[in-house]
């Protein structure tokens, strides 16, 4: 028994012993000063850290290696830069021709993976016959007559409906050019940077360069995607040596892998949080239908803090809900409300809401109380936001009770019961159509095609239908961002329907030896091309 | 009728069940199946034609009793429909992930097993002593230890800090250590307490003290006289422990990427995956029920006074 004991304790303090001299290695494989500025490796194997898996395989809707996660084996006839710039790739130009038509010009010597000739026959079966085979015609709205060949290298594309957003939608991963011929849910054929070699569904997809690329030649070797849905599994795998670069970290571990040396980039505002506030709700969801109180709310909230605080730095106090890279110079149209607690107090006397004995506010024996609503994409990705308005809100006399929902579509279903009075929700802007949002969930004039569910507690009215409207005829963006930026000031200044709190960075962090690595605003368009690995 | 047979046949209404209220517990969980899809195929909201067309597409528009009957008639001849978010067939997405399942499964059960089985018996022949403390201790720990928290923490140790193991994903041997050791842990901890408790039971027994009169040493005792009575509990317990382990650890397959049925009903769930999810209540129930039968038809092998007693009186033996 005494041996067994000896034995047990040996054990033990080999183990702690090995755990705690273990804590100086971290950077040993990882976050090493990078003082002698190895040489970038032409043949290194770059391994990357992405969320979930969520490819679909079969039929139409097939997306490997192209959307969610886009690993550049496919490529799209133009592309959405960093700073929601839609710039030329399989498409050197395009113009509009009125009505209804897009004429692309393609991009010369060309080949897809498998040898094939990109040109304007094998773009037409590529791109625009797949997306007319999806619901619909896709977002681009393509139909089996939609493409009409002008010569070898240039192609006019009419969508089925009146369609003037064709080059901002056509960016989505969705739209890549597969060579014809080819199971784009087994094996994708493309044109791009990357080649692809493998898929294990759930666990990586790893692709290798693609040497006979039109353009400059992609930095490394091979690079292995692998799928980790847990962001403190993806963090530890970066910290272990595992992979070199991960996707979506958590604000709370910037400062972290900072201290260990790691580089950890953000994009510009890529995704917003914003709150729907619900002005068509029946008791007990009906006191939002008064303005004031609405515009009250928006004033009382310190988005500055949000964003010190919750959010650690890392957003801005945003005042729209559309990224502001996509408004252009029309996101200054949108003026939102500057924090002012006392007038935001003063707002909510002069609705008469007194507060009360207990600081809770009361009108004709009512107390001021209201449900927020969390849960998209889930409440766990919005925490602790919810807490902190919760806060802001008692700071005006406002009880607000939180109700989590554990998925969007627990949260949509009672969205579209109207059963709460404020729904909090973060969401993306992944294509350069700068009225999508806005007009799918806030219009609701004779062109809407929207669920209804979003317009059915926020829509802000004629007015913000009439400011909105000449964006879904107008080609030039200019014009049309001016379009939108005056109606989302309706909808958020005037109406107070939408609240946006602030405009959210995606994080990505990387080992030292990562270079040349562009954090893109959106997770669907991040560019591979010019990554390289140094000393490996 | 033969009872295995019988208990057989009895599986099949068992699973119809199980499969009608998944079905009915399904649809009345809120959110749109239409809308979950057609936002994960683009990551924006749909318009209102597109979610009325998918629906339409999808046979969601007919009365609940059609589309269940549809599917248990499609089911039986062993086509399960076609998962709404991989457009896969269900039956190939559960054919290609429970094997991964049944890696860490086996794995997992026999390690619990290895461990749980000698320290119960240690445990209960030094009653009260230091080792039987301290395995009490840890016992307890294991047994209330949440497994995401022991998982986050292995993989600092291990994979992190002495880079012994990989973090996460299926690769070489090593890849396998950290999700069975994780998997293990309450099943060995509850095992263990259990196997303590049942053998103290057995061991001051009439036919243990006739063994040890008989000049029998101490271990043959208690291995095959003790350890054979001891068993019949054991393997009841162990039976529940191993089918909670064949319907997926989520937490466990999540966290260290691997792709078993555990994080596919996750995700089937969180997409309101109807079909997805039918097949894998299917799946589960059928495990829990084929287990069920294993462990009866063991218990005959063991106790054969169970045996004489089973074929006229099944329903007394668990």
């Amino acid at each position: 028994m005494r041996t067994f004991r000896r034995l047990a304790v040996v054990l033990i303090m080999a183990l702690v012993a090995a755990a705690c001299g273990g804590g100086d290695d971290d950077n040993d494989s990882a976050g090493q000063t990078d003082t002698s500025q190895p040489a970038v490796n032409t043949n290194a194997e770059l391994k990357v850290g992405f969320v979930d898996d969520q490819y679909v395989l079969e039929g139409v809707d097939a997306s490997l290696g192209a959307y969610p996660l886009n690993t550049n084996v496919l490529e799209t006839l133009t592309y959405l830069n960093d700073k929601y710039e839609v710039v030329p790739r399989l498409a050197e130009r395009w113009e509009f021709r009125a009505p209804n038509t897009w004429r692309f010009f393609l991009r010369k010597g060309v080949k897809f993976h498998d040898g094939q000739d990109w040109n304007a026959q094998n773009a037409k079966a590529a791109i625009f016959d797949r997306v007319a085979a999806k619901r619909g015609g896709g977002t681009i709205k393509a139909g089996p007559n939609s493409v009409a060949i002008v010569d070898e290298f240039t192609l006019d594309f009419t969508p089925t409906v009146g369609n003037v957003r064709v080059p901002e939608q056509i960016v989505h991963p969705n739209n890549a050019a597969v060579a014809p011929g080819t199971d784009p849910g087994k094996k994708p054929v493309g044109t791009g940077p990357f080649k692809f070699v493998e898929y294990q569904a759930k666990e990586r997809i790893v692709v290798e360069r693609n040497d006979a690329y039109w353009g400059e030649k992609a930095q490394v070797a091979r690079i292995s995607f692998r799928f980790y849905p847990d962001s403190n599994a993806r963090l530890l795998a970066l910290q272990a040596g595992d992979i070199d670069l991960a996707y979506q970290i958590p604000r709370d571990d910037v400062k972290g892998l900072k201290d260990k040396g790691f580089t950890v980039a953000n994009s510009t505002v890529g995704a917003y949080r914003a709150v729907y506030l619900n002005q068509f709700g029946e008791a007990p969801f009906d006191i939002l239908k008064d303005v004031n109180v609405r515009k009250a709310i928006a004033t009382g909230i310190d988005r500055k803090a949000l964003v010190d605080g919750v959010l650690v730095g890392l957003a801005t106090p945003d005042q729209t809900f559309v990224p502001p890279g996509v408004l252009g110079r029309s996101a200054s149209e949108v003026k939102g409300f500057q924090f002012d607690l006392n007038k935001a107090k003063a707002m909510l006397d002069t609705a008469g809401w007194r507060a009360g004995s207990d600081g809770i506010r009361e009108k004709a024996g009512r107390k001021l109380k209201l449900v927020l609503v969390s849960g998209f994409p889930s409440a766990e990705a919005l925490r602790p936001t919810p807490v902190f308005l919760q806060s802001e809100m008692k700071k005006l006399g406002i009880d607000l009770e939180i109700q989590e929902r554990p998925d969007s579509a627990s949260f949509q279903a009672l969205m579209a019961e109207k059963k709460g009075d404020l729904f909090i929700e973060e969401g993306n802007q992944n294509d350069a159509n700068v009225g999508f949002l806005p007009v799918l969930l806030l219009y609701t004039g004779a062109a809407s095609s929207g669920s209804g569910v979003y317009q059915g507690i926020s829509a802000p009215g004629p007015t913000f239908n009439s400011l909105i409207e000449p964006s879904i005829t107008e080609p030039d963006l200019a014009k049309t961002q001016l379009s939108v930026g005056k109606a989302l000031n309706e909808a958020i200044t005037e109406q107070a329907t939408v609240l946006p709190l602030a405009g959210i960075f995606r994080i990505y962090a990387m080992k030292s030896t990562v270079r040349g690595f562009v954090p893109h605003p959106s997770f669907l368009n991040v560019s591979w091309l010019g990554v390289s690995v140094a000393g490996r | 009728m033969p009872y295995v047979l019988r208990r057989c046949l009895l599986v099949i209404p068992t699973l119809l069940g199980i499969s009608f209220l998944a079905f009915a517990l399904a649809n009345l969980a809120p959110g749109n199946p239409a809308e979950q899809l057609l936002r994960r195929l683009s990551d924006t909201p749909p318009t209102a034609q597109e979610v009325i067309d998918t629906r339409e597409e999808m046979g969601l528009n007919r009365p609940l009793v059609t589309q269940y009957v549809s599917w248990a008639g499609r089911a039986v001849q062993g086509d399960l429909g076609t998962s709404y978010t991989t457009r896969r067939s269900v039956s190939s997405e559960l054919r290609h992930r429970i094997p991964y399942t049944l890696q860490l499964t086996v794995l997992a059960a026999m390690l619990a097993l290895a461990i749980a089985v000698p320290a119960g018996i240690v445990c209960a022949l030094h009653r009260n002593r230091l080792f039987d403390q301290l395995a009490r201790l840890m016992s307890l720990a294991g047994a209330s230890m949440p497994s995401f928290w022991l998982a986050l923490s292995l993989i600092v140790l291990f994979a992190v800090r002495l880079s012994m193991v990989p973090v996460a994903g299926r690769g070489g041997l090593d890849s396998y250590v950290l999700p069975v050791v994780t998997l293990a842990v309450t099943p060995a901890a509850v095992l263990a307490r259990f196997t303590r408790s049942t053998m103290l039971e057995v061991l001051d027994d009439d036919y243990m003290r006739t063994a040890r009169a008989k000049g029998l040493t101490e271990w043959r005792t208690v291995l095959g006289h003790g350890m054979r009575n001891a068993l019949v509990p054991l393997l009841t317990a162990f039976s529940i422990s191993l089918g909670h382990l064949l319907a997926g650890a989520v937490i466990v397959e999540t966290i260290f990427v691997w792709p078993g049925v555990g994080k596919l009903a996750l995700d089937a769930i969180s997409n309101r995956d109807y079909p997805m999810i039918q097949g894998f209540v299917l799946y589960a129930g059928a495990a829990f029920a084929g287990i069920n039968l294993l462990v009866d038809l063991a218990y005959g092998a063991i106790d054969p006074r169970i045996s004489a007693a089973g074929s006229s009186a099944s329903g007394l033996r668990r």
